[in-house]
């Protein structure tokens, strides 16, 4: 499909609640015909996005919302929540041997986003947090 | 909210075979490892865990096998993956988990070299 359109979808803020957008990629792929490995790493990042969001709630009454915007061959996912915000830090470079020796086993999402997408950007403050991600659909 | 995991283990040896099946978050990353730590109690060292059917993982399942990679370590233990999607397989590179585990094409691939050695 050349045809440019958007999906938009309001989440409650509830663990889990991934599954619903990874849902709508897979229905998706289905119209506009996209490969499996791009559906894959559409969900990867969608997913990281919105468990970051559940993280930072204020409360469960909290939403998020989800864009799905796709123009020719290009996914454009915007995902902004209403939560607390948090410091955004780049751990891409505490290596693995490190954290093991630590424990610190979470805190990988902002990496895996940044480094699955073709572009990406976040802002984060205490009205909540916006990520933008741009993937290209063909190699 | 359930997600469709499910997983399937049997013993092969000395290594014990994970396949898992559907989207690994928290609640599959400890279902792995459940399987995974109490055949480790039992003195199994040698994990494959093959993905075949796995294709979706969040950081949180990832954390999870993490720990399962650092409780094999202290017992002179390896974690193998078979059957990895490339973007998990990319996941995985990008934070370097092929350091501390092992990947391999097929579960017959990892048996068979096991069993040349």
């Amino acid at each position: 499909m050349n045809k440019s359109f958007s999906v938009k979808l309001t989440l409650p803020c509830i663990a889990d609640i991934e599954l619903i957008a990874q849902s709508s990629l897979d229905q998706l792929k289905t119209i506009v015909g996209f490969s499996v490995d791009k559906l894959d790493q559409a969900k990867i990042l969608i997913t990281e996005a919105i468990i970051n969001a559940v993280e930072y709630r204020t409360s469960e009454e909290n939403q998020i919302f989800v864009e799905f915007d796709f123009k020719k061959n290009e996914l454009f996912m915007i995902i902004r929540d209403t939560g607390h915000g948090f410091t955004i830090q780049d751990n891409s470079k505490s290596n693995l041997e490190n954290r093991i020796e630590h424990g610190e086993f979470r805190g990988w999402g902002l990496s895996i986003m940044k480094s699955l997408s073709d572009d990406f950007s976040i802002e984060s403050d205490e009205n909540g947090t916006i990520i933008r991600i741009y993937l290209r659909l063909i190699d | 909210m359930n997600s469709d995991f499910t997983i399937f283990s049997k013993l092969i040896g000395n290594h014990l075979v994970i396949e898992t099946s559907g989207y690994i978050n928290i609640h599959g990353g400890e279902s792995i490892a459940k399987v995974a730590n109490s055949h480790i109690a039992l003195g199994v060292n040698q994990i494959i865990l093959n993905l075949t059917n796995s294709r979706v993982i969040n950081s949180i399942g990832i954390s999870i096998l993490l720990e399962i990679i650092e409780k094999l370590q202290s017992v002179d233990g390896t974690l193998y993956f078979t059957n990895l999607s490339p973007t998990i397989e990319k996941t995985f590179t990008i934070m370097g988990i092929f350091q501390y585990a092992e990947k391999s094409e097929s579960v017959d691939s990892i048996l068979q070299l096991s069993d040349s050695k």
